[in-house]
């Protein structure tokens, strides 16, 4: 007792001791664990929770006094990782630090989940972080990448609840099959569509393997490059609990330009059946009457007079209002959309486990009234090794309902068509009604050619629900440190229920009998009520088994992968549908009459790969790698089902080779490397491809009546893959310490032997095959400069990283005596959506529209007496779809708490058609139909033909005006019915996050002992974007035909208008 | 170490050997079977042959040329239409159609190796032959013996002269003739569900392919030094007969009320729920030249062909773009269409879709007893294809009876001045709607019926309508070789100029 006494006396005296002392004296010196750089001058070194602090000398010494009761050291330095040090009573303390940037001594997730340092490879990739992909509060995993890594190109292709996105590496290596770039998520092969179904905040680090070189070992489905996608596993540290929200708000940003000057009128005559229907209102100009019913805006001016609307309803009543226009009439008709993002994670571990679990749930209104998307998921993974043996899992669950309004009765349009087919002076908000409102009903809708927006989008709904599941299993075994087996079992599962249902449009017997004699739509009336329903699964099952071999000889290092690789694909749908239900709001498709629409389909494919891997390095400065795989796959035949492909690639980290070469400060490193590679992929879009097929002939069967026909599409036994053999040099350098760090590569492609859907003979009885033509080259320069301008001014630092890629796709060659093909999704030929094709000598892919007739100086030959332009039978290429610069820009500032992040890109060299343009001025909406106040006017650019039609004399057009310059030009010239009036350049400028956060100080909430950080944010998307002026209608990096489609360049009404995003977000951590 | 290396072989070892299963699931699909049966394959060409002859739009142009039909005032007139100026593109579907048909036949052609197949094989034959003559009818020379090549890798057939398509069909038409008149005794019966147009009685397919040899040798008629191998060629199989009275070869694989499974000339005007279709009834309106004869002739038939306008008025505009000749479209007929009456041109969607009516068959005999072709009373003949059209359009054999009394050499066979005239132009009255090429083929050689009124628009190509098709856009962009030695062998194509080598007029 008196010793403790004794003790507790000395340690109050000692405490008083040090408490009078004050302060102690730290020295030590900082060093980097880069070899051949030794000691850093410049490094922060701080008394955590204090000012205190000093920087490191030129030896990369330091000293600092610290106070007596001070715990740990914090060093840093810019391109290199943060350390906190415990003082632990200790007075001299040493620091190695090491480096923070690619390419130095970063790991890089390559094939298989093999994790390998960064200066081994000798090809480009690229790493996105966690707080990278997040910083902008996205719940779209695409989103958050986009613009952050050059020679990745990302197309949110529409807008919506759920977002569809297109995402393509190094641009477009095949006419027809896929481009889309494959995603690798825990070493699951997964549809790159499946990135939008999981969380982003799960997401540990995407590395992106950005050519097919990198991709050789993936197989048959990589040749578009490889985005390697880890998730969030626990490790050794303390339970931590995170939670967070999001919420933000999405706005429509640009609407098409539209006008606000006249009003209905589409020339019907006066006087119809009732003169307060079709009526002239102030001076005629050129314009057709007034008339109450049309949707067509080629009517009078707007004088703000009290005119009818709509026709009268069947007890007489009829709507008055002023015949002027409503501003922002058809903005307000757009809803702000909400998404509410709550997400929990918890995370833990130690030395021999891990454990990582979060739940996240969405739920998303769009700007389109009643849109709603609601993604709800949950995600486990864990691990535990005992001894030589180890087996981790990761395991994911998300649901996914969308629920959107879709095509109306009579057209099928969708709602964005049937609002911008409102003239401006029609209060279309009062419409919402369509119970209550005898005006907003199907009968009394003022609009004679198209329904109410309000009544489609409570009557016609397109609702889906998506499940999808994840699971994997990996099993290692080390029974020594030099050799290593693992094995891993993925499944990739997905169930999709899909519902189209519009409810039947029953019009009166009043409007049934046309009382306005204009064909009103309820003439045709009445409109069944259709329902489709599909049902579909999805099921992909991997194996894959390896044995890693490393041995270091003296200054040799070696290290072999072999493996085998099973895959197993296979899809079930269902389909059914009813184009005439009986029941009302009934939906399902035994309630019908008449036939109903069936079908069934069953897809398999089976692959087997075997591959063999190695990496040979010198003294860790030279690396040469060779790889080889061959593949089986089942969806060719038994002579054409193997083949193999080999790639090699070399790493030189120079400034390594040669330590002279870092000496002083200027430069930290270089590495040069090259790489070659050959890889396969089978493009056939019917896995069955090479068997003839009997399909059901058309009307089939009648009652006991069967009847099959042959297949349009000549089977063809001989099929093979399609080979792109790839090429790639570039350097990395550092300089200053890696302050300034810059990587650059070349790349040339070539992709022969595309599988292509040749339109042949129908004498031969068939409309098309597929055969092994054509070639494709795609090459470009990427480059990314990470620039550090302030390292820690006064808590203050700030970062920026350009990137630039170039990228052209030239096609070589089609098929004999074809130069052009036509390109669509790859499995309906020629839809009529598309402007895009492969032409010989061209890019890919070359837009071709039709056009009216030009000089050779491109001007439009015009009419000498009416002013009119004439059609162009041919189609004319104009440019391409292919954007040949895409630069990004992200720059992050940090001044004490404060994190600022801009990102903004840009792109251009291609162009696009705007079908919207072309549907605005058929309704007379646009602002681009009233230039001229609808008056005669003389098409600018345009030539008169002086000579004749065999020596044409062109002469400059100054004075033959159209002669009507109203609905007669806007709706039926040759300038209205071609698309280049409507095709422009598809350059842009985005601002695609701006996000402010603040670290707040944790020891302000419950003394820093519950909440161990806090952040708060202010996050906003899509905020600006600039586009040339001759693009006045949308965002031009929308696309109509979907997100598998190579079909690109079109856009049109099936878009919403482009929106922007902000809102603002909570992080907790516990 | 050794036994790892041991583990992972027995691993690759494993997959090897079962790789042949493993990688065989696209070896057979499992949506579509590679190989059908015949009697599953026929009814599907037969049906497709039949939408193609019958769905308006293939043929269109035919009716609207010879005075049977207008388009509404209310459309714009299409310039190919009412200017004759014919565009590749136009009509190309019908080719297509034909030759994936053609191609499903050929394909029960090859598979029918045992003589237990005659039946198929003859069917087979027979519809090839009615495809092929329709081919030929409408663009001249076109691939014949290089179609359906695919087997040994030919994607560019040949073109035939039409004259020696023409003959072969005979050739195959005799050939299909015989295979069924020696089928064994145990041959494989077509049945009823296989065949959707005689089901499976294969003496009406008898005479049906030797009316339609019969209709191949009179297309001849007026061609130089020809009568002998016509009359040579009808001997042969003279005895086998021709569809008579009763004996239509209509199509019908059980027509219902649902999209897509109903009368193909009826589903283009109205829709399951029977409200009219786009560009339907609405469109296509009366032909100025029928309407004027039929009122002319007191032909009550008039009833079922076009709807009144008012009252028990009816009027027929002339195809083109003239103002002055067009009426407004609340002044001129409709086509033919009561609810539920299978007898109007329109009729019910559940009607039979035809491929060579009765009374088609008894023009023909009519015109080839009357040219001496065959025996037989060219009066009777005429007399009884009149009253066959009457039954056709739900008329009463005495409404013919009454109708062929009439004094007028319009109707009556006895006082009409030209025989061949009276025949050809009350076949072209009763195939209105119902057989397009066989009119139009008509029209080209005997110039019948007389009096047309052709298009009055003043940017028109020609002053007659053309007299062939251009060759598919489709061929032209694929074939284009072959296309151009088919100018090359008929002498360059102008589709005003190049006659077919039976025209001789």
């Amino acid at each position: 007792m008196k010793k403790l006494f004794l003790l507790i006396v000395l340690f109050v005296f000692i405490s008083g001791y040090t408490l009078l002392a004050q302060t102690i004296v730290i020295t030590g010196t900082v060093t980097s664990s880069v070899q051949g750089e030794g000691a850093i001058p410049g490094v922060t070194v701080t008394v955590k929770g204090t000012t205190v602090g000093a920087l490191t000398g030129v030896d990369g010494k330091y000293s600092l006094t610290a106070p007596q009761n001070a715990t740990t050291l914090i060093f840093s330095y810019i391109g290199m990782k943060k350390q906190e040090i415990e003082i632990g009573g200790r007075k001299v303390i040493d620091v190695v630090m090491e480096s923070e940037l690619l390419g130095l001594n970063e790991v890089v997730v390559t094939a298989f989940g093999i994790k390998r340092p960064a200066k081994e490879l000798g090809v480009a990739t690229a790493q996105v972080s966690d707080k990278q992909l997040t910083q902008a509060g996205v719940s779209n995993v695409m989103n958050g990448l986009t613009a952050k890594v050059s020679g990745l190109q990302i197309n949110t292709i529409n807008n919506g609840v759920n977002p569809e996105t297109k995402i393509t590496l190094r641009g477009n290596r095949h006419f027809l099959a896929s481009n889309e770039a494959l995603v690798v998520l825990d070493g699951i092969p997964v549809s790159a569509t499946y990135l939008n179904s999981i969380n982003p905040n799960d997401i540990e680090s995407i590395n992106i393997l950005k050519g097919a070189s990198a991709s050789a070992l993936y197989g048959n489905d990589a040749s578009n490059g490889v985005m390697v996608v880890s998730t969030k596993r626990g490790g050794k540290m303390a339970p931590t609990i995170k939670i967070s929200n999001t919420t933000t708000f999405e706005q429509i940003s640009y609407l098409p330009n539209l006008q606000s000057r006249f009003g209905s009128g589409s020339g019907e005559a006066l006087g119809n059946s009732d003169n307060n229907y079709t009526m002239w209102i102030g001076p005629d100009r050129n314009t057709d009457p007034y008339t109450a019913y049309e949707n067509q805006c080629y009517g009078p001016e707007y004088n703000g007079q009290m005119v009818i609307l709509g026709g009268k309803l069947v007890d007489g009543s009829y709507q008055m209002v002023p015949y002027s226009a409503i501003k922002n009439q058809k903005l307000n008709f757009f809803n702000t959309g909400v998404s509410v993002q709550n997400d929990v994670s918890y995370t833990a571990g130690d030395d021999k486990t891990n454990f990582y679990l979060s739940a996240q749930d969405v739920k998303t209104t769009g700007t389109i009234p009643g849109d709603k998307n609601r993604r709800s998921g949950v995600h486990m993974s864990g691990g535990k090794s005992f001894g030589i043996f180890g087996a981790d899992f990761t395991m994911g669950i998300t649901q996914t309902n969308t629920n959107t309004s879709g095509g109306d009765m009579n057209q099928g349009r969708g709602v964005y068509w049937n609002v911008l087919n409102t003239p401006a002076h029609v209060p279309l908000t009062t419409y919402k009604d369509i119970v209550n409102n005898p005006f907003a009903a199907l009968d009394g809708y003022y609009n004679a050619y198209y329904p109410n927006p309000y009544w489609q989008i409570a009557h016609a709904r397109q609702i889906t629900k998506r499940n999808d599941i994840l699971g994997s299993v990996n099993l290692t075994l080390k029974p020594f440190t030099w050799l290593e087996f693992s094995n891993r079992t993925g499944l990739v599962y997905n169930t999709t229920n899909y519902n189209d249902y519009r409810d039947e449009a029953i019009y009166s017997a009043y409007s049934h009998s046309d009382p306005w004699s204009q064909g009103h739509m309820g003439v045709t009336s009445p409109y069944a009520g259709t329902s489709n329903y599909s049902m579909s699964n999805s099921m992909n099952l991997s194996d894959d088994f390896l044995a890693k071999i490393n041995k270091d000889f003296g200054d040799f290092s070696t290290k072999f992968i072999l493996g085998a690789s099973i895959f197993s694909s296979e899809y079930n749908s269902m389909n059914e549908g009813a184009s005439q239900l009986v029941i009302p709001g009934l939906y399902n498709i035994s309630n019908r009459v008449g036939e109903a629409a069936v079908a069934q389909s069953t897809l398999k494919r089976r692959s087997i790969g075997a591959f063999a891997d190695a990496t040979f390095g010198y003294k860790n400065y030279a690396f040469l790698h060779v790889s080889g795989r061959n593949d089986w796959d089942s969806r060719l035949v038994k002579e054409n089902r193997s083949f193999f492909y080999p790639g090699a690639d070399l790493s030189l980290v120079v400034s390594d080779m040669i330590p002279a070469l870092k000496d002083g400060t200027v430069l930290s490193f270089l590495k040069l490397r090259a790489s070659w590679s050959k890889t396969g992929q089978i493009s056939v879009s019917n896995w069955y491809a090479t068997i003839p097929s009997y399909v059901l002939a058309a009307g089939f069967p009648y009652g006991s009546t069967a009847g099959f026909r042959l297949s349009t599409t000549l089977s063809n036994p001989k099929l093979k893959p399609e080979l792109t053999t790839e090429m790639e040099g570039g350097f990395e350098v550092s300089f200053l310490r890696n302050r300034i760090h810059l990587e650059t590569n070349i790349y040339k492609s070539r992709t022969k032997d595309q599988t292509i859907p040749a339109t042949i003979s129908y004498a031969t009885g068939y409309a098309s095959a597929f055969i092994n033509a054509g070639e494709l080259e795609t090459k470009g320069i990427e480059t990314d400069l990470k620039f550090t301008p302030v390292i820690d001014a006064g808590g203050f630092s700030w970062n920026l990283s350009l990137n630039y890629t170039y990228n052209t796709s030239n096609v070589i060659s089609i098929y004999p005596g074809l130069t052009e093909l036509p390109i669509n999704d790859g499995t309906a030929y020629g839809i009529a959506n598309s402007v895009s094709y492969a032409v010989v000598g061209q890019q890919f892919p070359a837009i071709k529209v039709t056009d009216v007739l030009r000089d050779p100086q491109g001007r439009i030959i015009v009419d000498a007496v009416t002013g009119l332009p004439k059609k162009n039978a041919a189609l004319v290429q104009m440019g391409h779809a292919n954007p040949n610069n895409i630069f990004g820009i992200a720059s992050n500032f940090v001044f004490k708490g404060f994190n600022l992040n801009i990102v903004a890109d840009y792109r251009s060299g291609n162009n696009i058609e705007n079908a919207v343009g072309n549907a605005l001025d058929f309704t007379g909406v646009s602002e681009h139909s009233a230039l001229n106040g609808r008056e005669p006017f003389v098409i600018p650019n345009s030539v008169i033909n002086t000579g004749t039609a065999d020596a044409p004399v062109y002469v400059a057009n100054t004075s033959v005006a159209v002669t009507n310059a109203s609905r007669a030009f806007w709706v039926s010239s040759d300038y209205h019915n071609t698309q280049a009036a409507y095709l422009t350049s598809a350059a842009f400028w985005k601002l695609r996050e701006i996000s402010i956060s603040y670290d707040v100080p944790v020891d302000v909430l419950f003394g820093g002992k519950v909440i161990k950080a806090a952040q708060v944010g202010v996050i906003g998307r899509n905020l600006l974007m600039w586009r040339p002026r001759t693009n006045v209608w949308t965002d031009p990096e929308f696309n109509t035909n979907g997100a598998t489609s190579n079909a690109v360049g079109y856009t049109n009404e099936d878009q919403t208008p482009p929106t922007r995003v902000y809102g603002f977000s909570v992080k907790l951590t516990f | 170490m050794k036994k790892y290396i041991l583990l992972l072989f027995i691993a690759i070892v494993f997959l090897g050997s079962s790789c042949k299963d493993f990688l065989s699931v696209n070896e057979v699909n499992p949506n579509n079977a590679s190989q059908v049966a015949a009697r599953l394959v026929l009814p599907a060409a037969i049906n497709n042959v039949a939408y193609t002859m019958n769905n308006p739009r293939r043929f269109e142009f035919v009716y609207l040329w010879h005075g049977l039909w207008s388009i509404s005032a209310g459309y714009t007139q299409p310039q190919a239409l009412v200017q004759y100026k014919l565009l590749n593109s136009n009509y190309q579907n019908a080719f297509r159609e034909f030759y994936t048909a053609a191609n499903n036949l050929d394909g029960i052609e090859k598979s029918s190796t045992d003589p237990k197949d005659a039946n198929f094989l003859a069917i087979a034959k027979i519809m090839k032959a009615y495809i092929f003559q329709n081919l030929v009818d409408c663009w001249g020379d076109v691939p014949y013996a290089e179609a359906f090549q695919t087997g040994t890798g030919n994607l560019k057939p040949k073109y035939e002269a039409q004259q020696t398509i023409y003959e072969d069909l005979v050739t195959q038409l005799d050939a299909a003739m015989d295979l069924i008149q020696n089928a064994p005794a145990d041959a494989n019966a077509v049945l009823p569900a296989a065949d959707i147009m005689y089901s499976g009685d294969m003496t009406e397919w008898q005479r049906f392919a030797n009316t339609v040899k019969l209709r191949i040798l009179v297309h001849q008629a007026d061609m130089a030094g020809r009568t002998s191998y016509i009359t040579g060629a009808i001997a042969t199989t003279a005895s086998y007969g021709y569809l008579g009275a009763g004996e239509s070869g209509l199509v019908n694989p059980g027509f219902v009320i649902s999209a897509g499974k109903m009368n193909p000339f009826y589903e283009i005007f109205y829709n399951p729920a029977g409200t009219s279709q786009a560009d339907g009834i609405t469109y296509y309106f009366a032909g100025k030249d029928v309407v004027d004869y039929l009122v002319a002739t007191a032909d009550p038939r008039i009833g079922k062909y076009f709807l009144p306008y008012s009252g028990n008025n009816y009027a027929g505009n002339i195809l083109g773009n003239d103002p002055s000749l067009l009426s407004t479209s609340a002044l001129t007929s409709k086509l033919g269409y009561i609810s539920g009456d299978a007898g109007t041109m329109i009729g019910t969607p559940t009607k039979s879709a035809p491929l060579l009516t009765d009374f088609e068959s008894l023009f023909i005999q009519a015109e080839a007893a009357q040219r001496g072709l065959i025996t037989g009373s060219a009066k009777d003949l005429y007399n009884s294809a009149v009253t066959q059209s009457f039954l056709y359009t739900g008329l009463t054999s005495t409404a013919a009876s009454a109708f062929l009394s009439q004094a007028s050499p319009k109707m009556n066979f006895d006082n009409a001045p030209n025989k061949l005239e009276i025949i050809l132009t009350q076949k072209w009255v009763a195939l209105d709607g119902v057989a397009p090429v066989e009119i139009w083929t008509d029209y080209r050689r005997t110039g019948f019926p007389l009096g047309l009124h052709f298009s009055p628009d003043a940017a028109r190509a020609n002053d007659t309508p053309p007299i062939r098709l251009l060759y598919p856009q489709d061929e032209i962009n694929v074939n284009n070789d072959n296309v151009l030695a088919a100018y090359a062998q008929q002498s360059y194509v102008d589709e005003f100029k190049t006659k077919l080598f039976w025209q001789n007029r």
